[in-house]
């Protein structure tokens, strides 16, 4: 009986996310050979389509992490008012709701923007030009933080030495930098490529017609307007293969995450002497206005567009639908986080661990798309109910937040077993006991992270709900998409802010109520 | 003559003041209690903690306000003195030269000094391969390839043990002598360099310094 207990929740949550994943993919492939002689590679339009994607993802990975070297350097190079807040602010860039990004980038770059304003010109941000922009904006933040997290772990002993031998600007990088972060850069630029190549919500709203269309978009057309279920099969299948390829050299490249070490007050009194270039500021403000300016868009757009609130009914149920899905899969993906470390902690094989630690991050390889198309497939069978929506927009979203969550927690839940496991043991505190005083107090904080960034990553999320979603169907971010089609931007604003609100509400929520008391920090 | 004036380090709540002179050609003995600020003084004459005031001369000429690397200082800390990704001919050639690349001149400085430390065959060595002594006895050389007139030693042979450490004090005290440095050595262990010290700086709170002759010193034995 114990024994059921320990290994049951872990196998039926590891064998859950498997049976989802290759349920999903099977019906692809499946749909795929029905209609082999469908894939003709020689097809002049399929051949742009791939290039297409292949050339956007190249260079919003060429950008993100070529800007992220020189934005990480600006950052880590020296001590400066306000370094918190532009660390957070990256943070949140990452985590904002897609559709509200394109929202500000419109606002910024778009034909009747900002910029275009500004400088008297008729730039249009539709086809690549907005799509790099937009893929930019996403992870040119996250290559950052990682590469100031990796440029800080540098040994104060080097700077001194570096300051001894007056190793200054391009040396210090040509010894010290460049060398440290060469793995990461690598690693990096194959994520960002992955990420933009399964990028299905930017190229939707910013692809401008035939020309700029990915293979992603692709499918979705070929589900949804023509539906040509094989042609959308084959595909995903060629999505899939390729996504495998580039995850594989990425999970070989990329080493294990770090931690992010505090910047010691002795480095920055060295890094004075080493760096006061004027260039390094320059860099930290384009950087920052990059980030902000679209945030700042949509605030005065919604400023602005406060009379065409579209305040309905409608939004009422765009809200709730949003709100509740995303609960849903926050605690879904949290639960299956839990059940996956509990079970991992019980089987402590190499290969069991390395497993459990690619089924969590498998969700960030896949493209969501391709998964999402197999199980529409699937599920026709059941007629579409309603509720079928529900559940299989749920089962992506938190497939897509188990990767996060899973790394989040897990190094508090190891802690937990390694620090207070012998003590419990001991003092025979075992089951319910143990997961009360111990583990649920001592992972509290990082599951309320969790909890928060899973709920607002869904609410944030389309690219499902548009896939799977029947045409009535509605969500905050699909809301928002409708009134952009239909060039309602102001309206469509005002919705952008108040789902901006609510993930504030959400993640305060969580915050409040869960991750104040914390027994260790 | 090194000479120290009312050198100023303002650090968390304390603060210290130091005064001192020593002699060209000396070697001098920081001694004083964990914690007085024995690493802070080095660490400041280097360049690499700021100071709220004071100067600090050599041979007349002040440097205080120099980047560390103009200072005519090395220094050679207890620990980590290597880069540990880079080789350790790289390691060593950065010490004159930013892009490791060393005119024919240095080369055969290079030699000599490897020769003397008995590194010679470790050059193409990653310096995670190496033992302790091996490692600080690298950096040492790097120090004495840079040619500075004045070498901070902070605890430099701390780590190692017992036989090893007195043997390389005898060394580094030869190699004083053959390139005529002005050596400043912090040390826990007055009794360990007595042998080789000149003089005494005991380090006492507020960084006070009890500056003691090598008269003493010779009378102490």
């Amino acid at each position: 009986m114990s024994r059921l207990l320990k290994y049951s929740p872990g196998v039926v949550a590891t064998g859950c996310v498997w049976l989802g994943l290759s349920w999903g993919l099977f019906n692809v492939i499946k749909y795929a050979f029905t209609d082999v002689d469908g894939l003709i590679l020689d097809d002049p339009w399929l051949q742009q389509v791939l290039l297409f994607s292949i050339k956007q993802a190249g260079l919003s990975a060429l950008f993100s992490v070529g800007g992220a070297v020189l934005f990480a350097l600006a950052i880590a190079r020296r001590v400066f008012w306000g370094r918190q807040w532009l660390m957070a602010l990256l943070q949140v860039c990452f985590a904002l709701p897609v559709i509200v990004v394109i929202l500000g980038i419109v606002q910024v770059y778009g034909r009747s923007g900002w910029l275009n304003h500004l400088l008297g010109t008729e730039f249009s941000i539709y086809g690549l030009a907005g799509i790099l922009i937009c893929h930019v904006f996403f992870n040119l933040p996250l290559a950052t933080r990682v590469l100031v997290s990796h440029l800080e772990a540098i040994p104060d002993s080097y700077y001194a030495q570096a300051a001894q031998m007056q190793l200054n600007g391009w040396w210090r990088w040509r010894w010290l930098e460049w060398p440290l972060i060469r793995t990461q850069v690598v690693g990096l630029s194959l994520l960002v490529f992955l990420l933009c190549f399964n990028s299905f919500t930017i190229v939707l709203a910013l692809g401008g017609g035939p020309k700029s269309t990915t293979l992603e978009v692709a499918i979705y057309q070929a589900l949804r307007y023509e539906f040509d279920l094989p042609q959308a099969g084959i595909l995903a299948l060629l999505q899939l293969a390729l996504a495998i390829i580039i995850a594989v050299l990425a999970t070989r490249l990329m080493p294990a995450s770090t931690t992010t070490a505090p910047i010691s007050v002795h480095r920055s009194q060295q890094a004075l002497w080493l760096s006061a270039s004027k260039l390094w500021v320059t860099i930290r403000g384009f950087g920052l206005i990059f980030c902000l300016l679209p945030l700042l868009a949509i605030v005065w757009g919604a400023w602005s567009g406060l009379s065409a609130w579209p305040w309905s009914s409608s939004l009422g149920e765009a809200t709730l639908n949003s709100l509740l899905i995303g609960l849903c899969s926050s605690l879904l993906a949290c639960l299956l986080s839990l059940a996956m470390l509990h079970f991992r902690q019980h089987m402590r094989y190499r290969c069991v661990d390395r497993w459990l630690e690619q089924t969590a991050v498998a969700a960030l390889y896949l493209p969501p798309v391709v998964l999402a198309t197999g199980w529409f497939i699937g599920t026709l069978a059941w007629h579409r109910a309603d509720y079928w929506s529900y559940i299989l927009i749920v089962m992506a979203n938190a497939l897509m937040a188990l990767p996060f969550t899973f790394r989040l927690i897990a190094s508090a839940f190891q802690h937990c077993y390694d620090y207070y496991g012998p003590l419990a043991q001991s003092l025979g505190l075992r089951r319910w006991a143990w997961w009360r005083w111990f583990v649920l107090p001592m992972t509290n904080k990082p599951l309320a992270q969790s909890l928060a960034l899973a709920w607002i990553l869904s609410l944030g999320d389309m690219g499902v709900a548009v896939l799977v979603g029947a045409a009535d169907f509605n969500t905050l971010p699909l809301t928002i998409y409708r009134l952009l089609g239909s060039y309602q931007l102001a309206s469509a604003m005002a919705v952008a802010v108040w789902l901006l609100v609510c993930c504030g509400l959400c993640y305060g929520l969580v915050y409040l109520t869960l991750g104040r008391k914390s027994a260790s920090s | 003559m090194l000479a120290v004036e009312g050198l100023t380090i303002k650090r968390n709540q304390q603060v210290m003041c130091y005064s001192a002179q020593l002699k060209s050609g000396q070697l001098c003995a920081l001694t004083g209690a964990s914690g007085v600020g024995k690493s802070t003084l080095l660490e400041a004459i280097t360049g690499l903690l700021p100071v709220t005031s004071g100067q600090l001369f050599w041979q007349g000429e002040r440097f205080d306000q120099c980047v560390p690397g103009q200072r005519p200082v090395t220094m050679l800390f207890q620990q980590q003195n290597l880069i540990e990704h880079l080789d350790v001919l790289t390691n060593i050639a950065l010490g004159v030269s930013p892009s490791a690349k060393l005119t024919v001149q240095q080369q055969q400085t290079l030699q000599q000094i490897t020769e003397r430390l008995a590194i010679t065959e470790l050059l193409a060595c990653s310096p995670l391969s190496l033992s302790g002594g091996q490692r600080q006895r690298v950096a040492l050389a790097r120090c004495l390839l840079r040619q500075k007139p004045l070498l901070l030693l902070d605890e430099p042979f701390s780590a190692l043990d017992p036989n090893l450490r007195h043997e390389c004090l005898q060394l580094t005290h030869e190699l004083q002598q053959q390139f005529g440095l002005t050596v400043l050595l912090v040390t826990h262990f007055p009794e360990e360099v007595a042998s080789i010290a000149d003089c005494y700086w005991h380090i006492s709170e507020g960084g006070h310094i009890d500056v003691m002759s090598q008269t003493v010193n010779q009378a102490a034995k």
